[in-house]
């Protein structure tokens, strides 16, 4: 559909009931388009995932390419959804407390610019390593723990806004209805009163 | 029955897509027996509105179409600073900017809901078509409540949607048509339901050929593989995408594939020697297009219904289509005719491995030629229009008769 001129303001900051979520979770499941009739259809699919996720571990996308090649999608989207930047800081959290690699004693510096300070340093590092490594392991495991509680609160802080939402439909629909009847009466009333 | 259309443009020649859609429902049921006339503008492009169709009522295959002037061209400035407030504004704008908004938004044919008003009363039902322009959110307030109106919006999740304004249109129409269970729950989602509604989608001429070699010839393009995109070139539509996408694959995946866009060029695409670009071409060419491609392509991430991929199917052409657009992800899931893909990843995945694989290429083409005929042939889609068109009548006169006891 041909549309007007659009801009793309950089202060773009429409509203959330268009986010795709919104969107997704007032309509009905995904799985209701899943055919049996299309099942190798389903596995060209999988086949698409299978492909990808090898590549991806063959490291055989350079850095950055998804991200760059993104730009037009990520420009638009950024503009179509008031929460996309608050979503995608919550989602880059959870990500980084859900990567182990951010909790592990090799990231702990211990050197230092005098070579006095660096074997002082490492020695300590080498008397602690078993405190070290017993601290490292329980920040891990709290981060996992940290990661899965706040992933479950966000799923139960959606159903609760769904739950609210439809309650609140179902309240404004009959009252929609009496409003166009009252202005289906108003625009009788102007039409009988108008000059013929 | 006499049924009244309402439409932004119309024309033979009209490139939009609710406009075709509008132009080919006004003709089938015309081929029906209905009596059938257009209220449109004398438009033929939206950027600009300018008055290019004569002002004279014409006859276009058995449908009588009225045009009506557009009394201001659209001031692209006063546009802008209209839309950055209303559409993409961090509060509500004012109801006198919303209203200004639609104004610049078009195209401004003063004179149409008078008309509307004057005559509506002589057809049995007027149906407007796409919520966003003028004629429609001026129009169908004059129509609604004195006579059975349906809506079809040809909505998709933009960001337009959200302007309050259009809280009262949709709360205008005694039923609305549908393209796509998508668009009907993102309709439903926003604005609450309509007593007649339906999901009717378009039809698609299951009788077109058309010849590859003709095609070919004409731009040269001998026996190499073919990836078609129809439709505008703009980052909207998801092309200028597509074409990072495809140049990026041909880099990392040498071959004789070549990428063939055919539409009006909104946004310049720089050159590149695989990928050739024939402009807005007739339906004739279309067909001949898709009849030379080994895979379509539809990279668009807003669409309500996507009328080229279901002419691509009917063509039995295998597709790939933006697994980002709900409405496409859907209608390939449906179908069994595509595969679709999100991000870079997954479309250099996805076409190798229709380019490799041409088992899964018929496979899909016949999935997908199948699915437009069980549910996209003219009989079975008028079938449900004709009945949704009954209904809505029917829930007219139950509102009032309704409104008749609520008043004694």
């Amino acid at each position: 559909m041909p549309h007007a001129v659009k801009s793309q303001s950089e202060t773009a900051n429409p509203r959330k009931i268009l986010s795709p979520a919104y969107v997704r979770r007032s309509g009905h499941r995904r799985d209701e388009y899943a055919s049996p009739m299309h099942s190798d259809v389903t596995e060209a699919q999988a086949r698409v995932v299978r492909m990808v996720e090898e590549k991806r571990a063959a490291g055989d996308y350079p850095p950055n390419l998804e991200h760059d090649l993104d730009q037009y999608y990520r420009g638009i989207m950024l503009g179509l959804t008031k929460e996309t930047e608050r979503v995608l800081a919550i989602r880059t959290a959870l990500n980084y407390l859900g990567d182990p690699t951010h909790f592990d004693p090799t990231r702990i510096p211990n050197s230092s610019t005098t070579v006095f300070r660096n074997l002082v340093h490492r020695i300590i590092a080498r008397l602690a390593s078993r405190q070290v490594h017993t601290i490292t392991s329980q920040i891990r495991d709290l981060a996992a723990a940290v990661h899965i509680a706040i992933t479950n609160l966000t799923k139960i802080i959606e159903t609760i806004k769904d739950t609210e939402s439809t309650q609140a439909e179902r309240r404004l629909i009959p009252l929609e209805e009496r409003i166009c009847l009252l202005e289906d009466k108003i625009r009788e009333l102007e039409r009988e009163n108008s000059p013929r | 029955m006499r049924i009244l259309f309402v439409v932004q443009r119309y024309g033979v020649d009209i490139a939009g897509g609710s406009e075709q859609c509008c132009r080919l429902f006004a003709e089938n049921l015309a081929a029906r027996g209905h009596h059938v006339e257009v209220a449109t503008s004398r438009a033929r492009d939206y950027t600009d509105w300018a008055n290019v169709f004569p002002a004279k009522d014409e006859v276009i295959n058995d449908v009588l179409v009225h045009r009506f002037p557009i009394d201001r061209v659209r001031d692209n400035e006063a546009f802008q600073n209209l839309d950055k407030q209303v559409v993409w504004g961090p509060a509500t704008a004012s109801w006198e900017s919303q209203e200004a908004w639609i104004d610049e938004v078009g195209p401004r044919t003063i004179d149409l809901p008078s008309y509307i008003f004057r005559r509506t009363e002589e057809f049995d039902i007027t149906i407007f078509f796409t919520y966003l322009y003028y004629p429609t959110v001026r129009g169908l307030p004059a129509a609604a409540g004195r006579v059975p109106t349906l809506f079809q919006p040809t909505a998709h999740l933009e960001p337009q949607l959200a302007v309050p304004i259009f809280n009262y249109l949709f709360r205008q129409p005694d039923g609305i048509a549908f393209l796509t269970e998508e668009e009907a729950n993102l309709v439903r989602s926003r604005f609450g339901r309509r007593p007649a509604e339906a999901v009717v989608g378009v039809g698609c001429n299951l009788e077109t050929k058309g010849n590859a070699e003709t095609f070919r010839t004409l731009h040269n393009l001998g026996d190499s593989p073919l990836l078609l995109y129809i439709g505008r070139v703009d980052a909207w539509k998801g092309s200028l995408e597509a074409f990072n996408y495809f140049k990026v694959f041909k880099e990392r995946n040498p071959s004789d594939l070549r990428l063939i866009i055919t539409g009006d060029q909104v946004t310049s695409l720089p050159d590149h020697p695989d990928v050739h670009l024939t402009g807005f071409i007739p339906e004739t060419q279309k067909a001949d297009a898709i009849a030379a491609c080994t895979a379509f392509l539809q990279p668009s991430y807003f669409e309500s219904f996507s009328m080229a991929l279901t002419e691509a199917w009917a063509l039995q052409k295998p597709a790939l289509v933006q697994g980002r657009c709900d409405v496409l992800a859907g209608q390939a899931r449906r179908s069994g005719g595509a595969i679709h893909y999100k991000g870079y990843a997954e479309f250099e995945a996805a076409l190798q491995l229709l380019l490799e694989d041409p088992i899964l290429r018929q496979k899909l083409s016949e999935n997908g030629r199948r699915y437009v005929e069980e549910n996209y042939n003219w009989d079975t889609v008028m079938t449900r229009y004709e009945d949704l068109i009954d209904r809505t009548v029917a829930a007219f006169q139950n509102r009032h008769s309704a409104q008749s006891n609520a008043g004694r």
